[in-house]
């Protein structure tokens, strides 16, 4: 346990609530971030945030550190978003306005302002991707995952998150070219 | 546009920032467990061993039984593919034996045939020499029948020489010397079977034959070969005085007198004395009553007495 992350998980194991607040003000972040893009409500996400931490605090004695806590965390926050999409039926993208008014307040990477269009044409191409593969997007681009951790959390083999962003990458060049054009059938599959 | 600025900005998507006071929501609601515990909440849970293996254990049990089920039939279709083979084989030699049977069968009729006309042959010969035996005893019958008319011829002309009867049997006297002997003997069993019943009935000889017929073996004994008179009887049912030609000279007569006549032959004068010897008296020999009591008497001077050895005497 040469590992900062997973010194603290072991004294969280052993009952220590100093290592715990530390691992939720590690993660609680990178959390919320990833559950607000996928369920577009701050609410929403906040709840799922604190079951997932809930779930955590159940199954951390039987963590074995076979994969790293990130990855367990992020798998644990699939699951908690997949049982609550199932029970709200949940099928609303993240609007243009979400991203206008994520992006304005706080310093933006983009300088210039076609650079900004470029970008929000690009996450409202994402949100349009059938699920599974705006899941994929979402872990391996916005949460900054590896492909075997994506794979991992949802999983799947490394092979089709390879397939699935190939796809998507294909889809958003696409769009790029063609603001217009719908979507492809290949890609309008049933998340 | 490549892939690569795509990506790029991606990754640079920006990071929506959680709301106030989540982080001590969080911090609020941490729930600590110790890991012992939670492996004994899992060890709860365990299951057993055989329940854990048994969908693969039960597949592997459905496929080891279709395994053995198809090996069985395998084999039995090998098995029953040998047989059909085995049996074509022999229905294909069965042609060729009935052939050899029915070959056989004409053979053997053959030499059934062939034998019976060797026996036929063997008989045939036989019978030629029979014919040829009896050809030869054809000419030796006419040789004969010439032979005998010769004789014949011979002995006419020597009777008319000595004038002789040509009727009378030259065998007559060996006939009756013979016939003589038989009712010698005929005495003697009677005497025996007198002296036998005497022997349970206080020495005393019986007084007539049909008394002591259990010591008689057959009544056809007591007729003389000589008497045409009387007939012999085929048993002592019907036996009656017409079936007897002796007579009983002493009945009753006690064994004490042992030379004492009992029977006699009134043909040839043959008598059995009481000690069961039995006598040929001569012509000139007659019979005498001494004290009541009827005894051989002596011969005539003339006569000469008959020799010892025709007097059979009882054992």
């Amino acid at each position: 346990m040469s590992d900062p992350v997973e010194q603290l998980v072991g004294q969280a194991q052993a009952g220590n609530y100093e290592a715990a607040s530390q691992l939720v003000a590690q993660f609680y972040k990178r959390i919320f971030a990833y559950l607000r893009r996928l369920c577009a409500h701050d609410e929403d996400a906040a709840d799922l945030t604190q079951q997932t931490f809930a779930r955590l605090w159940v199954a951390l004695p039987s963590y074995a550190g076979r994969s790293s806590l990130s990855t367990w965390l992020h798998g644990m926050a699939h699951h908690v978003y997949v049982d609550w999409r199932r029970v709200r039926n949940f099928t609303q993208p993240q609007t243009d306005e979400w991203w206008a008014t994520c992006t304005t307040p706080n310093p933006s990477p983009f300088e210039e302002a076609a650079e900004r269009d470029l970008a929000h044409q690009l996450y409202r191409a994402v949100e349009q991707l059938p699920e599974d593969t705006r899941q994929t997007v979402h872990l391996r681009y916005y949460q900054g995952l590896t492909l075997a951790e994506t794979a991992e959390v949802l999983g799947i083999a490394s092979s089709t998150v390879k397939y699935r962003l190939r796809e998507a990458l294909g889809f958003l060049r696409s769009r790029m070219a063609e603001p217009k054009q719908p979507i492809p059938h290949t890609l309008n599959r049933a998340s | 546009m490549t892939n690569d600025p795509i990506e790029n900005v991606l990754r640079k998507a920006p990071r929506p920032a959680p709301p106030a006071g989540l982080k001590e929501r969080l911090e609020a609601h941490i729930a600590l467990s110790r890991a012992s515990e939670a492996r004994r909440t899992e060890t709860t849970y365990l299951v057993p061993f055989w329940r854990r293996w048994f969908p693969a254990l039960a597949f592997g049990m459905i496929f080891l039984t279709c395994f053995v089920i198809l090996a069985v039939q395998t084999n039995q279709l090998l098995q029953l593919r040998r047989e059909n083979e085995a049996l074509r084989v022999a229905t294909a030699n069965l042609e060729q034996l009935r052939q050899e049977n029915q070959e056989l069968l004409k053979l053997s009729a053959q030499a059934q045939q062939l034998e019976r006309l060797r026996k036929d042959n063997l008989e045939l010969q036989q019978l030629r020499a029979e014919i040829e035996n009896v050809r030869g005893q054809a000419l030796q019958l006419a040789q004969l029948q010439a032979e005998q008319q010769r004789l014949l011829a011979e002995r006419a002309a020597q009777q008319a020489q000595a004038s002789v009867p040509a009727e009378e049997d030259p065998f007559a006297e060996a006939k009756a010397k013979a016939m003589r002997i038989n009712c010698l003997n005929n005495l003697k069993q009677i005497g025996l079977a007198a002296r036998i019943w005497s022997n349970k009935h206080q020495d005393i000889l019986p007084e007539d034959f049909l008394t002591m017929s259990n010591e008689l073996n057959t009544p056809k004994i007591l007729v003389c070969p000589a008497d045409r008179q009387h007939a012999q009887a085929s048993n002592w049912a019907e036996f009656g005085p017409a079936n007897s030609s002796y007579e009983i000279l002493s009945p009753g007569i006690n064994e004490l007198h042992p030379d004492v006549v009992y029977v006699r032959c009134p043909i040839h004068h043959n008598v059995g004395t009481v000690d069961g010897a039995a006598h040929q008296l001569g012509p000139s020999q007659p019979i005498i009553e001494v004290d009541g009591l009827k005894k051989i008497g002596r011969a005539e001077a003339a006569e000469e007495p008959k020799p010892a050895n025709q007097r059979q005497e009882s054992p």
